[in-house]
């Protein structure tokens, strides 16, 4: 009838040890999850494995790169792509106002759209022209952020579900990098495409998603982790070195530290994933050591894109080495947000916007030069991505925030030469604006421009509902701009 | 008769207790009707008017007090006031939106054109409540919120939480010298 202690007191023993378990283990895999956080040059495979010895040079035959290039601020691509046929270029010049770029100045472009009009790429692009004549870049037509496809009536009635916080800096910034508009954040595409391709790579040291642009969404994944790189060098531990130095002295006595046996699991862990990203920082930093293989590409070029982008390319150089035959980078370049002086009053060809896409065009040009020294010109696909696009007409001297817009894709692999997906109807308040301003609704969403990327770079048909749970709400989740897709 | 002291001066002892607590136990406040849920649907809050507190959060009335009218927002009445100065004129500003976020957290900042987040404040909420009054002095004939030169501010959306407010300045155009912002965060761009 009545409780025994003695029944009662292991009960409570047993649920407050199975309570401080709980706490224990929740504990330790959130301290483990940070430590691998530390350690992600560690991420794969294992210390006691050495990297497989390769040589610097032309890539292996199966391996591929994938750049992602952000513009980060919202590129009017407006004036990326212009039409230049007299009826639609007529139109521009209307909608764009003060910010119409005279249609002289414009390079042309090769063919019509299936439509019959005829665009011309901005004139401070003369690099990027040539590689679309070469077929070696694509362009793609008012992509954007989408949950479904969307019609000016659907827009207008809010009868679909639309991305959240739309014209918003950083949730599209956020939506572009995760390609999963509808959800909060948890990973972006490029860190899921790792995920499932890692296991392609064999005895890496360092991670495949290494970013030159600090840290951003779109290399988040679930078991690899993205590595941040300078434009210059790896960053590798200071005030180390060998010998009786005190550099020297100073290094063996963390070395010391770190692989002293301890007590503490946590100590442990610690101590032995940081002395693992040391070694594989400072391994990566005497692969890509000395001078770059890539001076005359980069020649005359000191902008901080094109260091980025040099700077991935002596990594692809080194993938060999490095035991990677997938890689997924990150490069991004700001000042996009042109709300005002967009343009030079008088020369409208010039001015900041010119600036940058001059210093894109010069940059991808010089990466891609780069490449084909080393022959990997077609393992290596580079593509744009951006906030979002800008609004068609002009706020005075700028543009402000809109939806859809034109990207960039480029490498040997590319359909080149042709406009891929569907330029919008330049027209103010027409079928494709979503406002009064030109706010192109997109009539192609990130999901089937980054599938397009991932089909190529190696995830499976069946692996990419995985990648991009959205996909199967549109048409073309194969946009054909890839060769190989 | 031992029996009976021992109770008896217990129950004594209780009474003396009651006493005291009846004498300072005053009856609890009427309940009031808890606030309808914010982040509601639009359309949803018809029920009731709300008010501002000194935090800014809305709090909302029962329908059966609309005999005493919402009062009148005051967080925005000194904007442009030629007593301040336009660094004070973005700070009330961004006050605004810092009690819209108090009622609005999970919808975020109104996002759209000057005139789209002006009729957002006045009132094209939805909680229906204006923030700043629909007739405040600063609102020009197209419904946009001006500075003290009569400019529209520019209220650029960083994300759902973050609102950059600028005004051009004396010379009324963007992007010169003269222009103030109030930038809450670093911009990733």
């Amino acid at each position: 009838m009545n409780a025994s202690p003695r029944h009662y007191d292991p009960s409570r023993r047993r649920f407050l040890g199975t309570c401080c378990a709980a706490v224990t283990a929740t504990g330790l895999l959130s301290q483990l999850a940070q430590l691998r956080l530390m350690s992600a040059v560690a991420d794969t495979g294992s210390p006691l494995q050495p990297a497989i010895p390769g040589t610097a040079g032309a890539p292996q035959s199966d391996y591929k790169a994938l750049v992602c290039l952000f513009l980060a601020g919202g590129n009017d691509a407006n004036n990326l792509v212009v039409p230049i046929d007299a009826s639609t270029y007529a139109q521009y010049a209307t909608g764009r106002g003060a910010l119409a770029i005279p249609q002289a100045d414009l390079l042309p472009l090769a063919g019509t759209t299936p439509d019959g009009r005829q665009f011309g790429l901005h004139p401070a692009m003369p690099e990027l022209k040539a590689m679309y004549d070469a077929g070696q870049v694509a362009l793609l037509g008012n992509v954007g952020t989408l949950v479904y496809p969307t019609t000016k009536a659907q827009y207008t009635a809010r009868s679909v579900p639309l991305p959240p916080a739309l014209f918003s800096h950083n949730d599209q910034q956020i939506d572009w990098q995760s390609s999963v508009p509808d959800k909060g954040f948890t990973s972006g595409w490029g860190g899921r495409v790792a995920d499932l391709t890692n296991a392609l790579n064999t005895n890496n040291r360092v991670s495949m998603a290494i970013t030159v642009a600090g840290q951003n969404f779109f290399q988040v994944g679930r078991s690899v982790s993205q590595y941040a790189v300078g434009t210059n060098s790896v960053p590798s531990l200071t005030g180390s070195g060998t010998g009786t130095s005190v550099n020297g002295v100073r290094t063996a006595a963390l070395t010391d530290l770190l692989t002293a046996q301890n007590k503490n699991l946590f100590e442990t862990a610690f101590a032995g994933l940081t002395k693992e990203a040391i070694d594989d920082s400072a391994y990566l930093a005497t692969v890509v050591s000395g001078t770059s293989p890539f001076q005359s590409a980069f020649a005359n070029l000191n902008t901080n894109l094109s260091q980025q982008l040099h700077m991935i390319a002596r990594l692809i150089n080194v993938q060999q080495q490095l035991g990677l035959k997938r890689q997924v980078f990150f490069a991004r370049i700001g000042g996009w947000d042109l709300h005002d002086n967009q343009l030079n009053v008088g020369q409208r060809s010039s001015g900041a916007h010119a600036t940058l896409l001059n210093d894109v065009s010069r940059s991808i040009n010089a990466f891609y030069a780069a490449l084909r020294t080393i022959s990997a010109e077609n393992q290596v696909t580079t593509f744009t991505a951006s906030d979002f696009g800008r609004t068609f007409d002009t706020n005075g001297d700028g543009s402000d925030h809109a939806w859809g817009s034109h990207h960039i894709v480029v490498g040997g692999a590319v359909r080149g030469g042709s406009i891929y997906g569907t330029m919008p109807d330049f027209t103010i308040r027409g079928p494709d604006d979503a406002g009064s301003r030109g706010l192109w609704i997109p009539t192609t969403s990130v999901d089937e421009y980054s599938a397009t990327l991932a089909r190529w770079f190696g995830v499976s048909a069946t692996d990419l509902p995985v990648v991009f749970p959205n996909l199967g709400r549109f048409a073309k989740p194969d946009l054909g701009f890839m060769a190989t897709s | 008769m031992r029996r009976l002291v021992l109770p008896g001066v217990g129950v004594v002892v209780i009474a003396g207790f009651l006493a005291v607590f009846w004498r300072n136990f005053s009856p609890p406040p009427p309940r009031i009707p808890a606030p309808p849920a914010l982040d509601a649907p639009a359309g949803s809050s018809s029920a009731g008017q709300a008010r501002l507190s000194s935090a800014g959060q809305i709090a909302a009335t029962p329908a059966a007090s609309h005999a005493n009218p919402s009062p009148r927002s005051e967080l925005l009445d000194g904007l442009n006031d030629p007593a301040s100065d336009i660094s004070a004129d973005l700070k009330l500003l961004n006050e605004v939106f810092n009690a819209w976020l108090t009622n609005f957290r999970t919808a975020g900042i109104p996002i759209g054109s000057n005139q789209e987040v002006t009729a957002a404040l006045t009132g094209k909420n939805p909680m229906q409540f204006a923030f700043v009054p629909p007739d405040h002095p600063a609102i020009n004939a197209k419904g946009e919120l001006c500075d003290r030169w009569r400019t529209p501010f520019r209220f650029h959306v960083l994300s759902r939480q973050q609102m950059e407010i600028r005004s051009a300045g004396p010379d009324r155009k963007f992007g010169t010298e003269d222009d103030a912002e109030w930038a809450p965060w670093p911009k990733n761009f």
